[in-house]
């Protein structure tokens, strides 16, 4: 499991498509975050991710762990080489994990910069540790994207079927939910993966663990990831 | 004799479709065994069997003498095998190597000098374009560089010659000699053309409608046929009247069976 994840990260730092990400984060962050309106320097940083942020950071995964893989047929490869499935399920998965760390902790890293090099956005240590709350709990529905979408990845074995999953979770479900809320008076929009890591950032802002952030790992993340694992070990792989 | 692989009995069904009926096949250490049939027959599914990318319905697959699953997928780290071109477009053939030998196991240290003596067999060693610029002949040589990547006991290869040129064909025929005789690999190679593979292979088994309806080694195709085309019942004798009665025989050929003739013998139908 570790040799095909050490074959991947090397393999996707040698693509382009990973560094020019990384240099349109850089160049957008500064316009993003210093454009003048009504919100707070935090409040922009914490709605990037909420937004848009989340559903960069897990497309890029996606399509640089799978679609990749699944173009060139390269798991086959590792199939064949006497790899287990479920080991190249579990490198393929670990694989976007790091990715995501490494993506939030480089845009976190740019919004820190960008707020300590202007003195006219008011940013106290508190604020910083909101942010690092935010990116924790944004990283969990990092980690559900990523988990749902290889599952229907695997299940249907088609990439833009993986996009529109990872699209769903960011933003299509929760206005679906938050639309079905409202003219129903129901409760989706919470028991969504955002719904409860919602929650649970507030919890820690407040200095507060909530346990609806570990419910939120159950059954968004490890839940879909052992499912993947299932519907793998029985897929019929072509040549 | 030493056997590498073995199937008995493997069946393979897609819903009602039985793909493959009943597969008995055996390679021994050192063969270079030829996998022969048309489109459909079921070569493809026997590979696919054998590198555990489908679960059989029934049957046993014994690779180096292991039989359970989890001894035969270890097994598996001893083939290589080139099906198809897998390999990733903005990659060049050196970085897509790393990647398979990083994959393999083949440790840090070796992989370069692995990538070295690979690239040298198939004539890469000087590409550094990415491979979606690889014309078809090069993909067939970086695949066959894959397969051969840490020095496999077995070396599986499905249709290496596809898109090859003549001389591309010929080294093929080379390597699969060289890879056997030097390196002591087994190779299983499945390929369309009868007539190249007749020169490869010395063992083959011909699959048809989804079983080996036979395995005949090259000593089969040397039964001699005289092929005087007149029935007699004493050749001999015949020569002798048709000489005493002034008929003079211009030609005797003694005619040698062609993995294609014995083919279309076995299977039917003929040459376009």
């Amino acid at each position: 499991m570790i040799r095909i994840m050490r074959a991947d990260l090397r393999r996707i730092l040698r693509t382009k498509g990973f560094h020019i990400f990384n240099v349109f984060l850089v160049l957008f962050m500064p316009i993003f975050l210093l454009s003048e309106d009504k919100q707070t320097a935090l409040d922009k940083a914490d709605s990037f991710l909420s937004m848009g942020g989340i559903l960069l950071v897990s497309l890029l995964a996606i399509i640089k762990v799978y679609s990749d893989e699944l173009h060139a047929g390269t798991i086959q490869g590792a199939i064949g080489a006497g790899i287990k499935r479920d080991s190249v399920v579990a490198a393929k998965f670990l694989s976007c994990a790091i990715i995501g760390i490494f993506e939030l902790g480089f845009i976190l890293l740019l919004m820190f910069g960008v707020m300590a090099l202007d003195d006219s956005i008011l940013f106290t240590k508190n604020d910083h540790l909101m942010l690092v709350y935010s990116c924790i709990c944004h990283y969990v529905v990092f980690l559900d994207c990523i988990a749902l979408s290889s599952l229907v990845l695997y299940a249907s074995w088609s990439v833009p079927a993986a996009f529109i999953t990872d699209v769903a979770v960011v933003l299509l479900l929760p206005a679906v939910f938050s639309w079905v809320d409202s003219l129903l008076n129901t409760v989706f929009t919470e028991l969504w993966v955002k719904g409860l890591v919602e929650v649970a950032y507030v919890s820690l802002c407040n200095g507060a663990f909530d346990a609806r952030l570990i419910i939120a790992v159950l059954v968004y993340v490890i839940l879909p990831a052992y499912l993947s694992a299932a519907v793998f070990r029985r897929k019929e792989l072509e040549l | 004799m030493d056997d590498v692989l073995k199937l008995s009995g493997v069946v393979k069904r897609y819903g009602s479709h039985e793909v493959l009926r009943g597969v008995d096949m055996q390679v021994n250490r050192g063969d270079i065994y030829g996998l022969v049939g048309k489109n459909g027959a079921g070569k493809t599914t026997i590979f696919k069997m054998i590198l555990g990318l489908s679960e059989m319905n029934d049957g046993t697959v014994s690779l180096f003498g292991s039989t359970d699953a989890k001894s035969t997928r270890e097994a598996r780290q001893k083939i290589g095998f080139l099906v198809g071109a897998k390999f990733y477009g903005y990659l060049s053939a050196k970085e897509n190597l790393e990647y398979y030998a990083r994959v393999k196991g083949i440790p840090v240290r070796q992989i370069k000098k692995e990538i070295e003596r690979v690239l040298e067999v198939v004539g890469l060693e000087n590409s550094k374009k990415p491979f979606k610029s690889f014309s078809l002949g090069m993909t067939q040589r970086l695949g066959i560089a894959n397969a051969i990547l840490g020095n496999p006991e077995l070396l599986i290869l499905d249709e290496p010659t596809n898109g090859l040129d003549p001389q591309g064909i010929a080294d093929v025929r080379h390597m699969c000699k060289r890879l056997r005789d030097e390196y002591g690999m087994t190779v299983i190679v499945s390929s369309h053309i009868l007539g190249e593979l007749e020169h490869t292979a010395d063992r083959f088994g011909i699959v048809n409608e989804g079983v080996i309806v036979r395995e005949i080694s090259q000593d089969d195709l040397k039964e001699k046929e005289n092929v005087i085309e007149i029935a007699v019942d004493d050749l001999a004798r015949a020569k002798q009247v048709l000489s005493e009665n002034g008929v003079h025989i211009l030609r005797e050929v003694e005619e040698r069976s062609t993995l294609e003739d014995y083919y279309f013998r076995l299977i039917g139908g003929g040459k376009e």
